[in-house]
């Protein structure tokens, strides 16, 4: 699947949770552009989210954690406080503190990947959905 | 200057960069280590090793200082926040395990 169709399906799934979250929360909105440090933000509840469209771990068993790719990224400059990955079957919600709980505590080694469409290849965790599934938490 | 023969040898060279705990020691042990090519991701990796390297120092003084080494003006940004954050968790899983009887100050 072209970058281009990856974006266009994670922009997808963050407009239907910011639908969502828009039937309780009327000022939730959404950022734009690739540099953004989070996806939805709502201020009701003075929380940011990071939506992960990840419906490949259906096949790998694993959800892709980044931390670099050709500069510092994703779980290192993320400013959301918590996370979505949702695989197409869940959704599993947990806070960024966890995230980096998990890596630690499971001492998690990174690997290098590099996608059809990447320039550059990124630093990454590569987490068993069961392992993310341990330390999430319920929605916000 | 080693050569980097691949990505589980930089993982290595940083964990072992991250024993130094002082941060601009931690970065100059990699810079001794690593070529300029690979610095920004030996620098974003070695982060994922200074809380278990901090947290093993004997003391409560030592931790403080090696968290006070860490200036406000790094590439990433909130660094000390997210070591800080990182030593925590990894305090309260060692408290889990029974960890505790380890020597801190």
């Amino acid at each position: 699947m072209s970058w281009e169709k990856d974006l266009a399906k994670g922009d997808k799934v963050e407009e239907e949770w910011l639908e969502k979250l828009h039937g309780i929360f009327q000022q939730a909105f959404k950022t734009f552009g690739p540099d953004s440090r989070f996806d939805v933000s709502v201020p009701e509840l003075d929380t940011k989210i990071e939506i992960k469209l990840d419906a490949k771990s259906k096949d790998t068993g694993n959800i892709v954690i980044e931390y670099h790719h050709n500069k510092p990224s994703g779980i290192l400059t993320s400013e959301a406080g918590v996370w979505l990955f949702t695989t197409g079957d869940e959704d599993i919600w947990i806070t960024k503190k966890n995230i980096q709980k998990m890596i630690l505590v499971e001492e998690l080694s990174p690997v290098m990947i590099q996608g059809p469409d990447d320039r550059y290849k990124k630093a990454v965790f590569l987490v068993p959905v069961e392992t993310v599934r341990s330390y999430s938490s319920s929605a916000p | 200057m080693a050569q980097i023969h691949s990505f589980s040898h930089l993982h290595k060279i940083c964990e072992s960069a991250a024993k130094k705990t002082n941060y601009p020691l931690v970065l100059k042990e990699l810079k001794r280590q690593v070529p300029r090519d690979w610095m920004p991701l030996a620098e974003s990796t070695v982060l994922f090793f200074l809380p278990r390297a901090i947290l093993d120092l004997p003391t409560k003084q030592a931790r403080r200082a090696a968290l006070d080494s860490i200036p406000n003006n790094t590439p990433v940004t909130n660094v000390r926040q997210f070591v800080e954050d990182g030593i925590t968790s990894l305090w309260e899983k060692d408290r889990e395990l029974g960890k505790g009887s380890r020597k801190r100050g």
